[in-house]
């Protein structure tokens, strides 16, 4: 029998029976649509992520700490005390003699040491706020609405975030440079105040995520000021981490090999792209759990192929008998009902998957709405050509399968008994 | 010449098992025509599709053309069945919603033939049933005399040396019947086909060669080869 012959008379078996054939590629196409979902959120979230991360980084920095001995795990063992770690978390710090370490190292163009402070209030005219205020690096340079940035910023400059420009009354950007606010802190033991008043220089955009906190950024020598004030014991010749800056110019190899040079002399060393294949291996977690749930709903739909196939072959008994009296192979047979099932299989992924880009049109703009890190360059569903064939393939072969048993019911009928069925 | 050499062939009915042919053995020579007669349940129908190679005998050979069809393997059987055997059922067995040509080049289709060599066979096999004007129509707009033709045109369409009827005319009005009938042995003489048919109508027995006549699945009486 010709293949075309084959195609046409397993098209004839669907005609026969639209409605039952049409709910069971339904049930496919909810499979094909939550897995296409599925797939295309985790792109998504992929690309929003790189996209986050690359406004976000500078390839320049790898952030080093001291290697930590145990971790995050909980201990029944309590830490022994010592000045070379934080008062309250047990991290090790690093000291100045760890700095000239790594200085040393070759391709480390500069370091900067990362000090965390944390300021009682900020202070404009009468009005006092709380706020977070973060130590302006040169490499993470915000992007700017008003002001001029070049290299470090003084001591007595701060830069404030644009979204608090109206809270803080200055009408615009534009105006809010040149403006004095008061950053008061205390020190270790809360007993004494001490403030310093600093000059807006700069004002930042909104970052891309709202979840990435807009901070008050002043110069790493006024942070160390303040941290060193804060931090009154032998406490403040440490700190948390540092940020190495490479030379200019350097590839990714060469950023690994420094990378590699800071573990071997004792350190923890972290690149930010270290940090996104970390977010990119939670959404990769959270996309397989998610199709776990899709695979289910497909696993129910191949029982729908075949509930469907076996009914259609109880049904046309006298037609297969009649094929097998004026002599079809078996084989022929068996193709014929394998590729019922894989029309079956394709009439509902093709459906699952137009219903899954048509969702996403109306799901893309409500998500950006609700979730910033998506907007319209990217999206929260991404349909990615080689998954949706992907997609498309698996499911074929599923429905191809799933016709199997039916087949092998259909080859294995008695004609003599097929033709007597009235 | 197609023989059957002490054929047993049993059944199954509700876990009891029943012998619908005990010990037949015959030879019916080429060309001839012969009717198998008897009652209800005396083991016609299943000596037919014994003989045919649709039904296997659980004991003793049956041989066509003096290859024992047995031994064929099943893909040679589907080959014996597809190009050297017609078959004409009581129920006509035709595909309702295809053309009626397309029923009747249904043989050449599982022969692997092009449509349009299809096509042209079975313009041929409509002519010589007189049923050319209804060969795009769909198989179930036919009347029962209309089916049983188209049943006959699919049966010869590859000219076969066999052709096994069972109750060819059973489901049909006297009228009609008689047409097939007439029609049937037209087409036997024209092609030189060995014809065997299963039949309650003892007119139409009459018509053929010879008979063969069955009880509680033996052979009784057999005449005329």
């Amino acid at each position: 029998m010709r293949f075309t012959d084959i195609l046409l008379r397993s098209l004839e078996g669907i005609r026969l029976n639209k409605l039952r054939v049409a709910l069971t590629a339904f049930a496919i196409a909810i499979g094909a649509f939550a897995l296409m979902i599925t797939f295309s959120l985790g792109e998504g979230a992929r690309q929003a992520s790189i996209s986050l991360v690359a406004s976000s980084i500078n390839k320049q920095v790898i952030s080093v700490s001291q290697r930590q001995e145990s971790g995050n795990q909980a201990s029944d063992l309590l830490k022994e005390y010592s000045t070379d770690t934080a008062a309250t978390t047990g991290i090790k710090l690093l000291k100045d003699s760890d700095v000239d370490k790594i200085s040393k190292l070759q391709g480390v163009k500069k370091i900067i040491r990362n000090f965390n402070i944390n300021p009682e209030f900020i202070q404009i005219g009468d009005k006092k706020y709380l706020t977070y205020i973060g130590q302006y690096k040169p490499e993470f340079a915000p992007e700017i609405v008003a002001g001029k940035l070049s290299g470090d910023i003084a001591t007595n400059q701060i830069i404030i975030p644009e979204i608090y420009i109206k809270q803080l009354g200055f009408g615009n950007p534009q105006s809010a440079i040149g403006k004095q606010i008061k950053v008061v802190y205390y020190d270790e033991k809360h007993e004494n105040q001490k403030s310093d008043t600093l000059s807006v220089v700069a004002v930042s955009k909104k970052p891309l995520s709202a979840s990435i906190p807009s901070k008050f950024l002043i110069s790493e020598a006024a942070a160390k000021q303040i941290y060193s004030y804060q931090i009154s014991t032998d406490r403040n010749k440490g700190f948390d981490s540092i940020d190495v800056v490479i030379s200019d110019g350097l590839t990714a190899q060469d950023r690994s090999i420094i990378k590699a040079n800071i573990e071997n002399i004792g350190f923890s060393a972290q690149t930010d792209e270290d940090s996104a294949k970390g977010i990119n291996d939670i959404i990769n977690g959270l996309q397989l759990f998610l199709t776990a749930f899709a695979a289910a709903t497909l696993l129910a739909a191949v029982f729908g192929i075949i509930n469907t196939e076996i009914i259609g072959i109880i049904e046309r008994q006298k037609e297969i008998g009649l094929l097998k009296a004026v002599g079809i192979h078996n084989r022929t047979l068996f193709t014929i009902f394998t590729v019922e099932a894989a029309w079956i299989g394709i009439f509902g992924t093709v459906l699952g998957i137009v219903l899954a880009f048509l969702a996403s049109i109306v799901i893309n703009p409500l998500i950006s709405k609700q979730i910033d890190i998506f907007n319209d360059k990217t999206p929260a569903l991404v349909f990615n050509f080689g998954q949706v064939i992907g997609v498309a393939m698996l499911l074929l072969i599923i429905a191809l399968l799933s016709g199997v048993l039916p087949a092998r019911i259909a080859t294995k009928m008695d004609p003599i008994e097929a033709l007597r069925t009235e | 010449m197609i023989q059957a050499v002490n054929i047993f062939r049993k059944y199954n009915f509700n876990g009891v098992e029943q012998l619908a042919l005990r010990d037949v053995s015959l030879s019916i020579p080429t060309g001839k025509s012969i009717a198998l007669i008897g009652r209800s349940g005396s083991g016609k129908s299943t000596l037919l599709h014994t003989l045919s190679g649709l039904d296997t005998p659980d004991w003793g050979k049956v041989i066509i053309d003096n290859v024992q069809i047995q031994k064929l393997r099943k893909r040679q059987k589907d080959i014996l069945r597809n190009k050297h055997i017609g078959f004409i059922f009581q129920s006509f067995f035709l595909l309702p919603k295809e053309t009626v040509w397309q029923n009747i080049a249904l043989p050449l289709e599982i022969a692997g033939s092009k449509p349009e060599e299809r096509r042209v066979a079975a313009m041929q096999m409509l002519e010589l049933v007189d049923m050319k004007q209804y060969a795009d129509h769909k198989a179930y707009q036919l009347s029962g005399g209309q089916k049983q033709r188209i049943c006959i045109a699919r049966a010869i369409i590859n000219f076969p040396q066999y052709i096994f009827a069972d109750e060819p005319t059973g489901n049909l009005d006297p009228k009609t019947a008689e047409i097939i009938e007439n029609l049937l042995f037209t087409i036997h003489k024209t092609l030189g086909s060995t014809l065997i048919l299963v039949t309650h109508n003892l007119n139409l027995a009459a018509k053929c060669d010879g008979y063969v006549e069955l009880e509680d699945g033996i052979i009784i009486r057999q005449k005329g080869f």
